[in-house]
């Protein structure tokens, strides 16, 4: 052992001790941080939100509106990223409209809360369950109207994830299936948010590699619009396309992973499980 | 902003969470970086890669300790960035004096003996448990943060010969520790 060993391995020593002495080094560590205002950024993200809201609002229909698109914006010396923002306008669902098991996770997480341990648990308000078929994990939320279109791809495994508050009251959730079709792989996701979720819903994507995106609208065949951005292909020679569509108060999303061969394909996957709403 | 809410700002792939992140805990990321690295440039560039890391662990990752997350990545960054060398030493560093007081309780920087990663820490933690917290808070200061002996008296309302002689004393009973749990120092 040498001394870089010694204090390399200090490094995983308890975290209790860390913050005992982070206690000393920075007194105001010991506040929980709160009254202090954030800065410009976020004033303008929310600038970016209200506006779009208003567009919603003004507009007088659910769905999902572009906020920004960005290829290789700098955020740090080092440190670029590409993606795009969304601002979803959806209508929020009663709690009492969630009939199955799904209730149960309330109690869960407020569990959770209870019996926090801040160096032993794992962090509280996120319940997940996985289940062997999207159909199961849609009968575990109990929605009527939940929306299970067909795709011709290979399905895979499922999965619901519940964030909720302290005292039990779940706040959103999603139903997440994975799909394959050859080489192309598919993430069918239907987030709902409760009336008890009172902030303001953004989506996006985020990658650190470089990729342009370009927005597009779908018409289905009952004459829902679909949101689609696409992505330029990234290293591993995957590019994106993911549609976004708001239908009885449900958040669908569907993300395509292609290789350039099979765009076409990709496209039309995207077309058959937009038009099965 | 609460950590909840930042850690949240991560799983929801805004990059908001990066700014939060720089407002709240930015000078602390950057305290341990140039304690290590000793140029504020090199420090810099060493939370950036940091906040990087963290938007890249966080999902899946949940940090219990926001704060000790980022401190942790930091500093093991600083860390390989001064052992390989991309750090020029411009003086202001305070790891080699590090070193050298640890090179009490284990070998110098050359030395290769193998050694069981798990093992060491658990005896660390050991033997940070078994030490009264005030004297705990001084040897992670010193050696987790790599404050300086000045800081530390002044934080703790000692005299630099104090905590001198209180680090020397801790670093005896450390290789004693040690080498009570087998460890070869």
């Amino acid at each position: 052992m040498n001394t870089m060993d010694l204090l390399e391995a200090l490094g995983d020593v308890r975290e209790e001790y860390l913050r005992e002495a982070r206690a000393v080094r920075d007194p105001a560590a010991r506040a929980s941080g709160r009254g202090k205002r954030r800065r410009a950024v976020l004033l303008a993200a929310c600038v970016c939100l209200v506006l779009a809201s208003v567009t919603a609002l003004a507009s007088g229909r659910f769905g999902t509106w572009v906020l920004t698109i960005f290829t290789d914006r700098q955020l740090a010396v080092d440190y670029s990223e590409s993606g795009y923002d969304l601002f979803v306008d959806a209508e929020r669902i009663p709690a009492d409209a969630l009939k199955g098991d799904v209730r149960e996770a309330g109690a869960e997480i407020a569990r959770q809360y209870r019996d926090y341990r801040p160096y032993s648990s794992w962090f509280p308000g996120h319940w997940r369950r996985t289940f062997p078929s999207r159909a199961e994990g849609g009968d575990y939320i109990g929605l009527d109207g939940l929306k299970q279109p067909e795709l011709d791809a290979e399905e895979q495994e499922t999965e619901v994830n519940v964030y909720g508050d302290a005292d039990g009251t779940i706040r959103s959730l999603t139903l997440d299936t994975a799909y394959t079709a050859g080489d192309i792989r598919l993430q069918f996701s239907a987030r709902i948010y409760t009336e008890d979720y009172t902030e303001d819903i953004t989506t996006g994507v985020r990658t650190t590699e470089h990729a342009a995106y370009t927005e597009s609208l779908y018409t289905t065949e009952r004459g829902l619009s679909c949101q689609v951005l696409t992505s330029t292909a990234l290293e591993s020679g995957y590019a994106g396309i993911d549609g976004y569509l708001v239908d009885g108060g449900v958040l669908y999303d569907l993300h395509i992973a292609y290789q350039e061969a099979e765009a076409e394909r990709a496209q039309a996957l995207l077309h058959q499980w937009a038009d099965g709403f | 902003m609460e950590d909840v809410q930042i850690v949240q700002l991560y799983w929801d792939r805004d990059e908001a969470a990066i700014s939060a992140t720089a407002d709240k805990y930015g000078a602390y990321c950057a305290a341990i970086a140039r304690n290590i690295l000793g140029d504020p440039e090199d420090a810099a560039e060493c939370v950036n890669d940091a906040y990087l890391r963290a938007w890249n662990a966080i999902p899946p990752h949940r940090p219990q300790a926001l704060s000790t997350f980022l401190g942790k990545i930091t500093r093991n960054l600083a860390l390989n960035r001064y052992r390989l060398g991309r750090a020029e030493k411009r003086g202001g560093s305070r790891l080699p004096a590090v070193l050298e007081e640890l090179s009490f309780v284990a070998g110098g920087e050359d030395a290769e003996q193998a050694l069981d990663r798990r093992e060491l820490v658990d005896a660390l933690n050991d033997f940070l448990a078994g030490l009264p917290a005030r004297k705990r808070t001084i040897f992670l200061c010193r050696y987790w943060y790599l404050d300086s002996i000045a800081e530390i008296g002044a934080r703790l309302g000692m005299s630099e010969n104090h905590v001198s002689v209180t680090l020397r004393r801790l670093r005896r009973k450390l290789r004693d520790h040690l080498l009570e749990r087998g460890i070869d120092v």
